[in-house]
């Protein structure tokens, strides 16, 4: 139970990232209408330190070559790709529609 | 080979017609048919790494390199294309925003119909039921509306898609480049009637688009 928590970890933060980045977004479009500086900022900083989340849990994850071992650096990993990939367009489109 | 010909032949009619957006005849339109073309190129490269993995699945097990196979075209050439696709889509979406000048229409939509509304140059607007009058070669803003459920706007010819949703008004630029005629309909599922909500764009040569203005009704006010 403990080792699928450890593999999962990494999807889950990239949903929690997704969820508020998003989720910003929408409050941010709702309340002004536009996607200003300050709300970009916002928006980043909030991405950032999603992204900064990652970097703790890569450097203690234990790491090998046998697949039990190494599957939660590798949802890690691809947490880390998709909170890069799937945000980024979010965070430099201007459109609020 | 010879069956694939009539086979290709077929499929590439689609790429014309009324309501292709592979046909485009307006800066708005070509950009989208350009990032479609894009799309479809990077979708062609992803296809055939998957269909060379399928070929070499069968067979006697032979020895691969996973730094190549899984890393270099699994992992990085993957993410490349997807890139690549993803810069374009945001390069073209932020290049058809409504920003700048543009004469104003509006665009009504209900089951099943469209009413259109244009400034007639007095401060009021003149309406017509089914065709869109626009000066050719002069950017339009469309605000769209819907008095029920959702539709959508859609000349495809001239530009992207927007939804009509009610107690909401979307905004979408389009521009056609020469005077003509192009099919409009919506491209939203909306019932019974749905299949009859189609409607017109007239592109006047720009001299003439006040007297077109002047022609049409002033009454029949948005429901």
């Amino acid at each position: 139970m403990k080792w699928l928590g450890a593999v999962l970890i990494g999807p889950t933060l990239w949903f929690a990232i997704f969820l508020a980045v998003y989720g910003l977004h929408g409050l941010i479009c709702a309340q002004w209408g536009v996607v200003d500086f300050s709300g970009r900022a916002v928006m980043i900083v909030v991405w950032g330190i999603g992204v900064a989340l990652f970097w703790p849990l890569l450097r203690y994850m234990p790491a090998g070559h046998a697949c039990s071992i190494d599957l939660p650096r590798a949802g890690l990993w691809i947490g880390l790709g998709a909170t890069v990939f799937t945000l980024f367009p979010v965070l430099i489109a201007s459109s609020c529609s | 080979m010879r069956c694939a010909l009539p086979f290709f032949a077929i499929v590439l009619t689609g790429c014309t017609g009324p309501l292709s957006t592979l046909a485009p005849a307006g800066p708005v339109a070509e950009k989208i048919a350009w990032l479609w073309w894009g799309m479809l190129a990077g979708s062609v490269l992803l296809t055939v790494l998957v269909l060379v993995l399928v070929v070499m699945a069968f067979g006697p097990p032979r020895v691969v390199n996973p730094r190549v196979w899984t890393h270099r075209l699994g992992l990085w050439f993957s993410l490349m294309v997807l890139s690549v696709t993803l810069g374009a889509g945001l390069w073209v979406g932020e290049r058809i925003l409504p920003r700048g000048d543009a004469v104003e229409v509006t665009a009504h939509s209900w089951q099943w119909g469209w009413r259109f509304g244009h400034p007639d140059g007095e401060g009021g607007w003149r309406q017509v039921e089914g065709e869109l009058h626009i000066p050719a070669g002069q950017t339009i803003e469309v605000r769209v509306t819907s008095a029920d459920v959702i539709h959508a706007f859609w000349v495809p010819r001239l530009a992207g898609k927007i939804d009509a949703i009610p107690g909401r008004e979307n905004r979408l630029r389009l521009r056609a480049d020469a005077p003509g005629i192009y099919a409009g309909r919506s491209a939203e599922f909306s019932g019974t009637g749905y299949a009859g909500m189609t409607f017109t764009v007239i592109a006047h040569d720009p001299a003439d688009w006040p007297a077109a203005i002047a022609a049409l009704s002033k009454d029949a006010p948005d429901d």
